[in-house]
């Protein structure tokens, strides 16, 4: 591939090309290689959580707008296969070209992203209309992965939906930054802890797929009640015991597992902690690396802006919601804890 | 994760169980450990849903830990400081307890609350940005030398929240005793003295 370059910048290749005396010398330290927008790589962002309208979207889809604000180039993915309902927070019609053009007419999925009235911000529309979730291939959900890194975009932010479904999982599994969501209500943390829980588990499932020891897995989970095991923090304790390889193999999925939780609809100062609370939880009963990104409270005019199909993050810029979003947007950028 | 110059590997653990990174500020590493014995010393939603997922002597074990790490790292910082941060030390129960009974928050509340947490003011100062000053005031309650009301609202304010107290209560509270205080005097102006000084300071 040819490498772009970049004005006052010279890479390691254009400069031994250039200077074939420095032979195998090392490069010089002063020259870094360029930075070459298309090869590097998009990150992936996603949100999930549990079920009930507990803001996955509309939290998604203003990082989207706080990113795109910086100047990033965003790609936002909307993966709710049963419930795609994104473009409604920018207020455009649904767009008519969608992933289903991209599975069964093979077009590229740069040219399905749409416009949503904000600058350097672009919707993908993941609704399969014909094609029912659950009948794409394992190795066509592999290629739309594979796609979705290549798109021209700084970010691809998902939505993928409620819900367990592996579907879904897998979507979240996907993203480098795994964004959490949940309102302060004892439902809402059950299911994120459900929802967590199912991650962790199909995470640790395919790395241990991958060295052959699926049956152990599944074995081991099978005979929990016997093993005593309660928790998937227990499960992996347990696999631990099992082999030093294993061990490896687990301490390597979980080395980079961070989970980023996002607390929506905060209606008291006392709910603010919530988030610490959930984030302690996880890492002292489940095991799982977990940080506190930010809260964002309850404000009536969320749901009146989207009725009006009117960006909130544009009509009220200025407001307390608004600046908490950009908080947590920001936290999410620099991988950072709130407070 | 490499130890930063000047802490001992058990210290940067210690603040990994109390979920601190390792330039964690005495004043967080305070609040930290009073939000974690609340979380595991009892239910909310967040702990709720696990109930059945933990046996009680593994959440007696977390509270053990907790209580070590915390422990540790109050001996860290007195030998680093050279002096006593524990005298004062409450537990968060017993906090719970004197609280139980007030009914009203006062200066001298908020007193005791920061004494039996074991703050100085100068730490308080530290992290609320009000000045020690104007902590000590609103402790004595000398109304006579408050800033102007707005001021004195934000202030308690901010300070309740520190200490972990609902901070509309403690201001409305606070408030109510000051506007007492200067129907008594007559006057609804603020008070003369300080205004003069804070028109002073602002030039
Ligand atoms: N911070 C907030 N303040 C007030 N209303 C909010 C807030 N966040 C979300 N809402 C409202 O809650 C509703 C649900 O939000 P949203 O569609 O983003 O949830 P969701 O988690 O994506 O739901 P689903 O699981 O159905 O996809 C919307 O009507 C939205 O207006
Ligand atoms: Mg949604």
């Amino acid at each position: 591939m040819v490498r772009m370059k970049v004005a006052g910048e010279m890479s390691y290749e254009a400069f031994a090309a250039e200077n074939p005396a420095s032979g195998a010398a090392p490069a010089p330290k002063q020259i870094r290689p360029a930075p070459d927008r298309r090869t590097k790589e998009t990150k992936i962002w996603a949100v999930g959580g549990g079920k009930g309208g507990i803001g996955k979207s509309f939290i998604i889809s203003s990082v989207a707008q706080c990113l795109a604000r910086k100047g990033h180039r965003i790609v936002l993915l909307d993966a709710d296969l049963g419930g795609a309902n994104l473009h409604t927070f920018f207020g455009v019609d649904r767009p008519r070209t969608t992933l289903t053009e991209f599975f069964e007419r093979q077009i590229p999925l740069s040219s399905l992203v749409c416009e949503t009235g904000v600058p350097n911000l672009g919707l993908l529309i993941g609704a399969l209309d014909t094609l029912a979730a659950d009948h794409i291939r394992y190795s066509q959900k592999m290629k739309l992965f594979r796609h979705i890194r290549t798109l021209p975009a700084d970010y691809v932010l998902i939505d993928i939906g409620a819900g367990t479904h592996f579907h879904t999982v897998d979507s979240f599994l996907l993203a480098d930054t795994l964004i959490a969501a949940v309102v302060p209500e004892l439902i809402s943390v059950e299911n994120l802890y459900y929802f967590l829980k199912s991650v962790f588990y199909r995470k640790l499932l395919r790395a241990m797929s991958e060295n052959g020891w699926k049956t152990i897995i599944f074995e081991t989970w099978k005979n929990r009640r016997n093993l005593g095991i309660r928790n998937v923090k227990e499960l992996t304790d347990y696999l631990r015991t099992q082999s030093g390889e294993i061990s490896g193999v687990i301490d390597e999925a979980l080395s980079d597992f961070l989970f980023h939780i996002v607390v929506n609809k905060v209606r008291r100062r006392q709910e603010i902690k919530v988030g610490l609370g959930v984030k302690s939880i996880c890492m002292k009963y489940f095991g799982l690396d977990a940080r506190y990104a930010g809260y964002i409270e309850h404000d009536e005019l969320v749901s009146r802006s989207i009725n009006k199909r009117q960006p909130y993050l544009q009509t009220h810029t200025g407001s307390r919601c608004s600046g908490q979003i950009e908080v947590v947007a920001e936290n999410l950028l620099q991988q950072k804890a709130f407070g | 994760m490499t130890p930063p110059a000047g802490k001992p590997a058990e210290i940067i653990e210690a603040l990994q169980v109390l979920e601190l990174p390792a330039e964690a500020t005495l004043t967080q590493i305070r609040q930290s450990y009073r939000f974690l014995k609340d979380l595991y010393g009892g239910e909310s939603i967040a702990t709720l849903p696990v109930s059945g997922e933990i046996s009680t002597k593994d959440r007696q074990q977390i509270i053990e830990k907790i209580d070590a790490a915390y422990e540790a790292l109050i001996r860290f910082f007195e030998d680093e400081r050279g002096r006593d941060l524990s005298v004062q030390r409450s537990a968060p129960d017993e906090i719970a307890r004197y609280l139980a009974d007030v009914e009203e928050i006062t200066g001298a509340v908020l007193k005791t609350v920061r004494k039996m947490q074991g703050f100085v003011p100068e730490e308080v100062a530290a992290e609320t940005r009000i000045p020690v000053l104007n902590l000590e005031r609103i402790e004595q309650e000398d109304f006579a030398a408050f800033p102007p009301p707005v001021y004195t609202r934000g202030f308690v304010s901010g300070y309740a929240d520190f200490l972990g107290l609902e901070a509309d209560r403690a201001s409305s509270d606070f408030m109510r005793r000051f506007n007492a205080w200067k129907e008594n005097r007559g006057g609804g102006n603020p008070p003369h003295r300080f205004r003069l000084a804070f028109w002073k300071k602002k030039k």
